[in-house]
């Protein structure tokens, strides 16, 4: 074998051992939901693989529930801040505004730490009747979204050249129309991916969740911590819940992937 | 015109953001327990009282170790694991785009899930790590549940978690290097080593400085891995001060306290920020 041969062999050995690695915790965790109750988090015994904690979640009302509001909540946010931010790109990019300081707004909102915000969330929402209420939950994402999504639209309308769209005010077009029929299709694919993003974040988010909902608005993070009893977490159910609830950003993620390489320069080989 | 395209974003912003950042503000000059009933205006007065309290020095050190500690591990293994995929992709190897996307997996992950993977990992008797090192005759630390492991082990679970961002951007940062600078090094005689320490890494440190802000950020802000595994302890080993805030405002109940609490970590994010700020634009100067 010669040397270059042995020294690409090494260097792919070594990248698929990081992957591993990385992609360790999920999947044993997985593996592990297959096992019996007393025996999930240790090593694994194939011979008692069976599906027991699935058919457990999957016989409880409430998991069902809570994988609906998190849906539910996550795509209110992430429909609402697309819509916000795409007129607000616009007018940010069409008008000479300054991108620079823009992204420092943005920097400085992301620096705000959540348990700074959902203490006055609670109270407001207590105030105004809406604790444990999708739209309340929903709102709260916003603080996250909209600022990303303002950021990362803008960015892609900056590089859309202006003379397409003075040929449609030519033509009498309004801005407003410019703006959602012309500029808008044009950076679709990153709109969208910019939107699975979202969707993501708020699909993982655990803090709002817990102290704004409680019971029939609960989503599936804070409900895992009702699978915490005193003696111990129920280790199998967490897990076989995990398994599924992991499945739609994947999915997501794996439909979007080739739009998202294109959006943000991921294939760039040089 | 410009005004309307904007306007309803910024009046969101303003709802939701702008509004509630405010009134937290107000709530933290104010005593007030949500179980006694008790409000009273105090000014500054619960400020006064985290700065007096003896626990605040350790609570201080334990969340700088904690932060400081997880973001330079995940910064150097980042670059490393960077530029090992940057060589696999360079040389055209078949397994390399897979293994890039399979290597940004963990961040699909929520965070609080990634915690109930670790607290069972690392619980004593039954975990796996226990387990698999039983098997192989070494001795079993405590992991969570030892003082002087303890915040270790949540930088272990940290690292695991995070190093795959850092991973990310400094491998979209090394693959838009400009490819004719490198050519360059290497016609007048440069060594690999050379190249990348002299030439690659000061023209990757933008890229590097933003990662890092986007990390130290995040890792100030970060309660999962607390709130699930150790809730602070044993002791106060693990009390970050993040988690002090939550436990203040949402097991205590007292929310004047919680809120000022929470607002002295948004004045440490803060800090974090602009001193890393200040190196960015330092090192735009010096490269003009």
């Amino acid at each position: 074998m010669s040397a270059a041969r042995s020294h690409k062999m090494l260097l792919t050995a070594a990248g698929l051992l990081a992957a591993a690695f990385f992609l360790f915790p999920p999947v044993w965790a997985t593996i592990s939901s297959l096992m019996p109750a007393d025996r999930v988090g240790g090593l694994a015994d194939f011979s008692l693989a069976s599906l027991d904690n699935y058919r457990e979640v999957f016989a409880q009302h409430q998991f069902w529930l809570s994988l609906r509001n998190s849906a539910l909540a996550s795509i209110g946010a992430t429909v609402a801040s697309t819509l916000l931010a795409i007129p607000a790109a616009y007018g940010l990019t069409r008008f000479r505004i300054n991108l620079r300081a823009v992204a420092l707004a943005i920097l400085g909102v992301r620096m705000v730490p959540g348990i700074v915000l959902v203490l006055p969330f609670y109270l407001m929402f207590r105030q105004l009747n809406m604790l444990d209420t999708i739209p309340a939950l929903s709102l709260t994402y916003l603080t996250f979204t909209l600022p990303f999504s303002i950021w990362m639209i803008a960015s892609f309308f900056e590089g859309i050249p202006y003379d397409i769209e003075e040929a449609a005010q030519l033509d009498g077009a309004s801005r407003w129309r410019v703006c959602w029929f012309i500029v808008t299709p044009i950076a679709g694919p990153a709109i969208l991916s910019t939107t699975v993003l979202n969707f993501i974040f708020c699909w993982n988010d655990f803090l709002f969740a817990l102290i704004v909902t409680s019971q029939k608005s609960l989503t599936f993070l804070p409900l895992l911590l009702r699978y915490v009893l005193p003696q111990g977490p129920l280790y199998g159910q967490i897990f076989a819940g995990a398994t599924i609830f992991i499945l739609p950003p994947l999915v997501a993620l794996i439909v979007i992937r080739k739009r998202l390489s294109e959006a943000f320069g991921l294939d760039t080989v040089k | 015109m410009a005004l309307s395209f904007v306007a309803p974003a910024m009046a969101t912003l303003v709802a939701i953001f702008i509004y509630p950042l405010c009134y937290s503000f107000w709530i933290s000059l104010q005593r007030w327990s949500l179980i006694s009933g008790v409000r009273r205006w105090t000014a500054f007065g619960n400020y006064v009282a985290i700065f007096n309290d003896p626990t605040l020095p350790k609570t201080l050190r334990v969340t700088l170790t904690y932060s400081l500690l997880s973001v330079a591990l995940e910064l150097g293994l980042g670059l490393l694991l960077a530029f090992l995929v940057r060589a696999g992709i360079r040389r055209r190897l078949p397994a390399f785009p897979a293994i890039r996307v399979l290597l940004m997996t963990p961040l699909l992950v929520a965070p609080l899930l990634w915690a109930f993977y670790f607290r069972s990992f690392y619980s004593p008797q039954f975990g796996l790590f226990n387990e698999a090192l039983a098997a192989l005759g070494l001795p079993r630390p405590l992991w969570v549940n030892d003082p002087h492991l303890a915040l270790y082990s949540l930088v272990i679970a940290d690292v695991w978690q995070w190093t795959p961002f850092m991973f990310s951007i400094l491998l979209s940062g090394l693959l838009s290097l400009p490819g004719d600078v490198v050519e360059a090094a290497r016609v007048d005689g440069a060594s690999d080593l050379q190249i990348i320490r002299l030439v690659e890494l000061p023209m990757l440190k933008p890229v590097l400085l933003v990662a890092l802000i986007m990390r130290l950020i995040d890792s100030l802000r970060y309660l999962d891995l607390v709130l699930v595994i150790t809730q602070g302890g044993p002791g106060n080993s693990t009390e970050i001060l993040n988690f002090l805030a939550y436990r203040t405002s949402f097991q205590q109940f007292e929310v004047g306290r919680g809120a000022a609490v929470a607002f002295v970590v948004f004045a440490l994010v803060m800090i974090a920020a602009v001193v890393m700020l200040r190196l960015m634009w330092k090192s735009a100067h010096v490269r003009r």
